[in-house]
């Protein structure tokens, strides 16, 4: 039962994955491309460790991994911010709806 | 260096995990012989704590916790662990850096942890080196 559940959540994790590999091609520009990339670092990130958490039981090695969860969740939205604050820094601006169409 | 004052998210989030990330950098340099890892990815962890430090806060802050003549004695002193156990078994009758002559048993033990500590020793302190060089370029 926990099994199924852990693969279920791989197998989500890599939807995730690929969604967001799909956003970084696709997207206009660095904001949004960072919105997308973002899905990778907690959603994804997430979904797979937590997946590794329930297929290897209650040990230290669950331990070590939701150790890395909670430092991917406090410094992946870290990167990100000091990258997009960089870009804005640098003199970009957000693409809005109506001057892109 | 006075608009760093203004990243606030940076700042609280560094000086949550700089602590995290020595700890880190000697776990990775005491299980060194027996999990992945060793004296220069520790080396380079415990540096890029420092590193950061110099750039969240003032370099000059981190300058006062580790100074760069700190970081010379240090590296110099590295390299002077590694050749030296290297030597010590050259003395004792045998090949550059054959761990087994260091003590009867034990030894290649012994001599893993001084060549570690050597490596990290030197990296650490170099890489913070190269981190003030690059920062005292332009003024």
């Amino acid at each position: 039962m926990i099994d199924t559940i852990g693969y279920i959540l791989i197998a989500l994790g890599a939807l995730l994955m690929f969604i967001s590999i799909l956003g970084l091609y696709r997207f206009p520009d660095v904001f949004t491309r960072s919105h997308a990339a973002g899905i990778i670092d907690t959603g994804s990130a997430t979904c797979v460790l937590i997946a590794a958490i329930l297929l290897c039981g209650f040990t230290l090695t669950a331990l070590k991994i939701l150790l890395i969860w909670v430092f991917i969740l406090v410094t992946s939205p870290t990167a990100s911010h000091a990258l997009l604050k960089a870009a804005i820094a640098d003199g970009m601006q957000p693409i809005h709806r109506d001057e892109s169409r | 260096m006075a608009r760093m004052q203004e990243h606030t998210i940076p700042r609280i989030v560094s000086v949550a995990l700089i602590p995290a990330i020595l700890v880190f950098g000697f776990y990775v340099q005491f299980h060194g012989e027996i999990s992945p890892g060793g004296g220069f990815q520790a080396g380079v962890i415990i540096a890029s704590a420092v590193i950061l430090y110099g750039l969240i806060f003032d370099v000059n802050a981190a300058k006062q916790v580790v100074p760069p003549a700190f970081c010379r004695i240090l590296s110099g002193s590295g390299v002077l662990l590694y050749g030296g156990t290297g030597l010590i078994s050259i003395f004792k009758g045998g090949e550059f850096l054959n761990y087994s002559l260091l003590l009867d048993h034990g030894g290649q033990h012994l001599g893993l942890v001084l060549i570690e500590l050597g490596v990290l020793l030197t990296v650490a302190s170099v890489m913070v080196l190269i981190f003030y060089a690059f920062n005292s370029r332009n003024g």
